[in-house]
């Protein structure tokens, strides 16, 4: 048996960086199976409620068709896949599958499923990972694009045999994805709308009641595979403004809360009462180029403004100091090079660069999201140092649907925005940000044959060593081809009250709610 | 009978209007960038995925045939599917109506407790310092951002004080009073000073009618008069001034949901917005058309109320 | 007639005319003034340049140097609360006046004639008002991209509909008194009569309201930056430094708050001229509708 190999994270520099102020240091200090190493030794209690403020509204319990957030990570307490995440999220383990092997040549797997049950009591059948799966990969499907060719063949109620075209390393990272979740093949197709709202799956949880746009209400599902979570109940609630969540966390309304707005992180590390988590993430801030507008079609222009951009600046004010000056154009995932080169904040040279690039004095229009402040604080920043490097600037704020209109249309010239993965292969961003056979270079027509051809390699490569050297020559060339503006290496940042043990977010976003116990 | 003959005629002149609503809110989105598919892959979708889904929602129709399928479906009490969240519109917009309307009335009710004794004292005290005061006052009240009166709320009671929560709706009746004080506050202090005004102004008229200086001349004390006759018949000028603000309190609870986290139409209404979910986006809008047309109506009804009174004198 | 008096006031009568002023509309005055002034000169009064960002300077509090303290980006808030003037009154200002001349001629001609133009123009009244602002702003700016015009445009769409109310009502009563059945004996043509007769008594209901309107109007303005569909950055606009504080506002309340104290300062203004010119114009008693 072949296991996917799970790299140590690197990069950056602070691992988790918890921050705990009062006598509870024992347990909740650091991601991974560290936390579950001191969890288990201290005491672990059972029992209580964990109310746990979000500012991402869950939309519908349906893996199939969203694609937000908001609905991703809470769907995930509730679903499993075959395989899924592990408790850092830079590995996999085993979920529904029991186990797997993998033919020599990389293009068979045999997939073992488990004695599993749905959350209804019935036992998870080889037609609901059929029906599921038909669904996740399908070409027409959401997220289909990202599976390979293959066939799915069953051997016996147990066995699941996938045969590949090609080989494609990612396959089980693919696997793990929301959209891979196995759901209840008859009541889904009962009422997929009803689904949407009372789905039956195969996780830790499930859901209780689901109050749309305020309150999801989670309760332990006792036909679990695996360990009961320790938790009787999780409140889940939708609080969009950020001063609401730090006053009711003070306040102990809330237990937890997610993206904790950097300016009052400080505060929150000198409340004793309170932890601060801060947990990297699959995620870098960037600002979109559009490469087939002039004059971002010129690399002068680009290079100009990636040298005239001041990131000290915004990770000092934007940022408040959470997160690092990036040296790549995606977030740091298992196969990040740390070697290459950072492009310095250099205004000097950025004014050079634009006065021999035949700049016509066209307006770049920077799009930020309308209510985004740190796309807006940023935004104003880049414009100081672009302006002051001779470019023509305007910030103009949309709401989303209409930037991402504009985008989609090709009508923009730049966009201060993100990026995160949902899995923890470095082949999912980076062939849909660089790769334009995949992705059309999302959104930048950035086009390289030189990186779809190292990228396609990289796909079908077993050899750990071989993709590396791929992904670190990918790096160099597309972030040194001023890709983008790459702005922060954007970790998570939560917080919650010192009795809440074994909380941690897990890379790729969502958190393993099932670990968490509550010592009060 | 003439009554209820004018209030049919204006229920009739509401079709022309509604269909214009709902016409001109179809024909924008038509016009917007942005496809509610697109959106809601986030980006990642391919061409057959697209065009499956717009089948799906018909969107591949025509946009004639999908404004009159609309126009039909809405009809029969049918406001079609979300794209997004995948529920008939008329749940997801039904389950924000209680919250949009509990803040809006909350915060009236507020306003009224709030407005009425002050405008009480302006009108027994006219042209006198309390009279001044409270006037000045109103104007201060009336120049403050909704928006930054509900920040400055949130400073003094949710984190210097401490007495109320900031955000969310509570459970029951008193779970919704308790959670929605500040809000509701937000409202009540914007409209109180035109409610002061106009109760004010009301009252100042009736003061000046023959009946109140009859009255007057008959000996009945100060008080009785303002509360027996002035009172009264400046109250109903007022609650008219209520639902005249009726747009401004809809369009004003966006930003007072938006701040507070409250799930009411407001904040559904831009997340919508945001995502191009069509069905929802029209669903709110004739929602929204209709409450102000009919509180619009019953300020009307009201004024022909005090018409008729004031003829029978 | 009051009204003419104040707008066609000659040099001579200015003196006279302020003389009958109440205290409110002096006061309400006097700080207009003040107001447009510091606007005007801002480039003398502001102490700094308002988009200039220093990042050493962030997130200072109210001192000597800096009156309003410096915000997120190091900008300097007094200069910013100083040059904001141009934005909030300016675009209020015309927000304001322009519908207010053609939903006057619109309740005048609505009043005047009745039957079927009128029945026409006020179910596009009871359109605008029943059509949600927040669509109708968002769509234009879709449309049109982001920026005043956008603002003024949606805007322009709606905000005539309370002056054709208060114009047409005042119509309906002036229509039938006897100097303007006179006019129409006397053969004058009707555009004469409505605009150079009736006009000038129809128009002091709204002329009381457009100062209130003004109020809400730079409230609205505010409003949109506040939810980022108004001025872009880095214009100064007050709202949008509200909105900018908004996420300080638990550590450095200066942010948020004195931009919108610059928003009452002005509000207020506008609200005492008003009541002042309400008394001013005979309305014995302000009432807002």
């Amino acid at each position: 048996m072949k296991r996917t190999e799970v790299k140590k994270r690197h990069g950056l520099t602070a691992a988790i960086a918890t921050v705990v102020g009062g006598a509870m240091l024992a347990a909740g200090l650091f991601g991974g199976s560290a936390a579950l190493d001191s969890a288990a030794a201290a005491e672990v209690k059972k029992g209580g409620t964990l109310t746990f403020a979000r500012p991402e509204e869950p939309l519908s319990m349906t893996g199939f068709t969203i694609s937000d957030n908001g609905s991703i990570w809470a769907i995930e307490q509730v679903c499993d896949s075959l395989i899924e995440p592990d408790d850092s999220g830079y590995g996999l383990r085993p979920a529904l599958a029991e186990s797997w092997d993998i033919s020599d040549d990389g293009l068979i797997y045999t997939i073992h499923l488990r004695d599993a049950k749905f959350s209804n009591g019935d036992s998870v059948t080889m037609a609901d990972v059929q029906f599921s799966l038909d669904k996740a990969t399908d070409p027409e499907g959401y997220l289909g694009f990202v599976f390979p060719a293959m066939t799915r063949e069953v051997v016996d109620g147990k066995t699941l045999k996938i045969t590949l075209e090609q080989p494609f390393t990612p396959l089980l990272s693919t696997l793990s994805l929301f959209a891979a979740n196995i759901v209840h093949k008859a009541i889904f197709e009962a009422s997929p709308e009803d689904f949407g709202v009372h789905p039956v799956c195969a996780g830790a949880f499930k859901v209780e009641s689901f109050e749309r746009g305020s309150k999801l209400v989670l309760v332990p599902n006792e036909h679990y595979w695996d360990a009961q979570p320790h938790l009787d109940k999780v409140e889940m609630l939708y609080v969009p403004e950020s001063n609401a969540r730090i006053l009711g966390l003070k306040s102990g309304d809330y237990d937890v809360i997610n993206v904790v707005p950097l300016n009052q992180a400080k505060s929150i590390e000198a409340d004793s009462g309170l932890t601060l988590e801060v947990a990297p993430a699959f995620r870098l801030d960037y600002v979109y180029l559009n490469h087939a507008r002039a004059p971002l079609d010129n690399k002068d222009i680009r290079m100009a403004m990636n040298y005239a951009a001041n990131r000290e600046a915004i990770l000092k004010v934007v940022f408040f100091g959470y997160g690092e000056v990036p040296n790549s154009f995606m977030p740091v995932i298992n196969y990040h090079c740390d070697a290459i080169e950072k492009i310095a904040y250099d205004p000097e040279k950025a004014k050079a660069l634009v006065a021999g690039a035949g700049y016509d004095g066209t307006v770049i229009e920077v799009i930020a999201a309308s209510g985004d402040s740190v796309a807006r604080q940023a935004a104003q920043i880049l414009q100081q140092g672009w302006q002051a490097a001779g470019l023509n600037v305007e910030i103009i704020e949309y709401d989303v649907g209409t930037a991402f209109g504009l985008l989609e249309e090709g009508k923009f010239f730049s966009m201060v925005s993100y990026i995160t993965s949902d899995t923890n292969d470095q082949d999912f961003l980076a062939s849909i940000q660089a790769d334009n056979t995949v992705f059309g270079g999302f959104f930048s027509s950035y086009n390289n044959k030189q990186v779809t051809d190292w990228l396609t390699e990289a796909r079908s490569a077993s050899d750990p060593a071989v993709r590396q050297d791929l992904y670190c020559k990918t790096q160099q060339q597309v972030y040194w081809d001023a890709y983008s503006v790459p702005l922060n290496f954007k970790p998570f940042v939560n917080a919650y009250r010192n009795d809440v043990i074994g909380f941690h977010n897990s890379v790729t976003g969502p958190w393993w709610l099932k670990d968490v116990w509550l010592d009060r | 009978m003439q009554f209820l003959a004018y209030i049919l005629s204006r229920l009739v002149q509401m079709v022309p209007v509604l269909f214009l609503v709902v016409l001109i809110a179809f024909l924008a989105m038509e016009l917007v960038p942005g496809d509610p598919i697109m959106l809601m892959l986030g980006g990642r979708a391919n061409e057959t995925m697209l065009a499956a889904l717009h089948a799906e929602f018909g969107l591949d129709r025509p946009a004639v045939t999908r404004f009159f399928s609309f126009i039909v479906n809405a009809l029969q009490g049918d406001l079609g599917t979300s794209i997004i969240q995948r529920q008939p519109v008329s749940v997801i917009v039904g389950e924000r109506i209680e919250k949009t309307v509990f803040v809006i009335v909350y915060g009236a009710v507020l306003a009224v407790l709030v407005a009425l004794p002050l405008a009480v004292i302006a009108a027994m005290k006219h042209d006198r310092p309390v009279d001044h005061a409270i006037r000045i006052g109103g104007m201060v009240g009336m120049s403050m951002p909704p928006f930054w009166l509900a920040l400055l709320l949130i400073l003094l009671f949710g984190l210097g004080l401490g007495w109320f929560p900031i955000g969310g709706y509570g459970e029951g009746f008193f779970g919704h009073l308790w959670h929605l004080f500040l809000p509701g506050l937000t409202i009540a202090l914007f409209l109180s000073p035109i409610l002061v005004a106009s109760l004010r102004a009301a009252m100042l008229d009736v003061m000046g009618e023959d009946y109140i200086e009859v009255a007057r001349s008959k000996g009945l004390s100060p008080r009785r008069i303002m509360f027996k006759h002035v009172l009264r018949n400046a109250l109903i000028p007022a609650i008219t001034v209520l639902s005249i603000n009726i747009g401004w309190l809809l369009s004003g609870a966006v930003i007072v949901e938006y701040v507070f986290s409250i799930p009411g139409m407001g904040s559904l209404l831009v997340r919508s917005v945001g995502s191009r979910d069509y069905p929802v986006i029209q669903g709110l809008t004739v929602v929204f058309a209709l409450f102000v047309m009919l509180t619009n109506l019953a300020a009307d009804l009201s004024y022909m109320l005090v018409d008729r009174r004031v003829l029978r004198k | 007639m009051p009204a003419q008096a104040i707008l066609v006031a000659a040099p001579g009568a200015v003196l006279r005319e302020i003389g009958r002023w109440s205290i409110t509309l002096k006061i309400g005055s006097l700080m207009l003034l003040v107001i447009v002034l510091a606007g005007i000169f801002a480039p003398v009064v502001a102490p700094f340049d308002p988009y200039f960002q220093d990042y050493d300077r962030v997130l200072l509090p109210p001192n000597g140097t800096h009156l309003f303290g410096t915000d997120q980006l190091g900008r300097d808030l007094f200069s910013r609360v100083i040059y904001g003037i141009r934005i909030d009154l300016v675009v209020g200002f015309i927000i304001t006046f322009v519908p207010m001349i053609y939903g006057v001629a619109i309740g005048a001609l609505a009043g005047y004639y009745g039957g079927v133009l009128d029945g026409v123009l006020m179910r596009l009244l009871d359109t605008a008002i029943a059509f949600p602002f927040l669509v109708l702003i968002i769509v234009v700016i879709a449309i049109l991209g982001p920026g005043v015009h956008s603002i003024y445009i949606a805007v322009f769409l709606v905000a005539w509909t309370m002056y054709a109310r208060l114009a047409r009502a005042e119509m309906l009563v002036e229509r039938s008194k006897d100097y303007m059945l006179a006019a129409k004996t006397l053969g004058y043509p009707t555009s004469r009569i409505i605009f150079r007769h009736a006009l000038p008594n129809i128009i002091g209901s709204s002329v009381v309201f457009s100062m209130a309107d003004f109020v809400l109007n730079i409230l609205l303005l505010s409003g949109l930056s506040f939810l980022g569909l108004g001025i872009q950055p880095p214009e100064p606009e007050w709202g949008a430094m509200v909105a900018e504080g908004r996420d300080f506002i638990f550590e450095n309340w200066w942010i948020c708050t004195l931009p919108g104290l610059a928003i009452v300062v002005a509000g207020t203004s506008l609200s005492l001229i008003g009541d002042g010119l309400a008394r001013r114009l005979g309305q014995r008693h302000q009432a807002i509708l």
